[in-house]
């Protein structure tokens, strides 16, 4: 379950990065950071190995996904 | 319309003509456009979160009032027969749960509600009297193979597989819902960004690229 959270809590990072009218900085930390370091924690605590895969797998194809789409 | 008279320092008063006429050309009203861009950008920055705010893609930062109306929009759209809504509680708060529901399930330190669809907005709106949990950031609602996530007190993130189309219907209703007026017809809008700075304030609409 903290994988499928983490995964959304960076997308959620991710399409807050591309906004024109970026919140404020107590937004970012509170509504992004502190939810995607707990999912983090979560991990630390809990992960196997295939889990820590996992993770950077996901996360790297949401960073893939925000570079294509920026793509012209 | 209000009338702004400012005093800038030449230098960047001339970049500033530069940018807006590489970026619009030396079209009538392209001043005005981009001070006010930059006006908004300066009060969003500086403290004012919006009331609401909503882009293509499918970020939503919705006031915490608005959730519930926003989430049975959302439920009536992607019509899914189970959902599940999931987040962290302390055992005081399980503990509580426990004597008002009977059927949900416990993982790690996550309560799982597991639903069909007709008790969704019922349970969610209980579960957000008795636990407030509408203001949770660990709050994730599963509808099939799309999700909500949230970061807490109405930030919000569609994830999964939804198409645009869906979710401009659940925001021209949710839209509706609100009487707030929306002017264009957001599939023929591919990178927009939907903002009212507050309850009152006309609906802002600026588009990306």
């Amino acid at each position: 379950m903290y994988l499928k959270r983490l995964f959304g809590h960076f997308s959620n990072l991710a399409e807050h990065a591309a906004r024109l009218y970026e919140p404020t900085p107590s937004h970012l930390k509170k509504r992004l950071l502190i939810p995607i370091c707990e999912d983090i924690s979560k991990l630390l605590k809990a992960g196997t190995k295939n889990d820590f895969q996992e993770a950077l797998i996901g996360i790297s194809e949401i960073c893939k996904k925000m570079i294509q789409e920026e793509k012209p | 319309m209000s009338n702004l008279r400012i005093n800038l320092p030449e230098e960047l008063d001339k970049e500033f003509r530069a940018v807006i006429a590489s970026k619009y050309g030396f079209s009538k009203g392209a001043l005005s456009l981009a001070t006010q861009d930059a006006i908004l950008k300066w009060i969003i920055k500086n403290g004012k979160e919006p009331w609401f705010y909503i882009d293509s893609n499918k970020s939503v930062d919705i006031h915490v009032d608005q959730i519930a109306q926003f989430l049975e929009i959302f439920s009536k759209y992607v019509n899914s027969e189970r959902i599940t809504i999931s987040f962290m509680a302390t055992i005081e708060e399980i503990e509580l749960i426990t004597k008002i529901f009977e059927k949900f399930d416990v993982e790690d330190e996550y309560v799982i509600f597991d639903l069909n669809r007709a008790d969704f907005i019922k349970t969610f709106n209980q579960l957000s009297n008795v636990l407030q949990i509408q203001i949770k950031s660990s709050l994730m609602i599963e509808f099939d193979d799309i999700y909500l996530i949230g970061g807490g007190n109405g930030c919000f993130n569609v994830c999964g597989d939804m198409p645009i189309e869906q979710f401009n219907q659940v925001v021209t209703e949710f839209l509706n819902s609100l009487e707030v007026e929306l002017p264009i017809e957001l599939n023929n809008h591919k990178n927009y960004q939907l903002i009212l700075l507050n309850p009152k304030s006309k609906l802002i609409i600026t588009e990306n690229g």
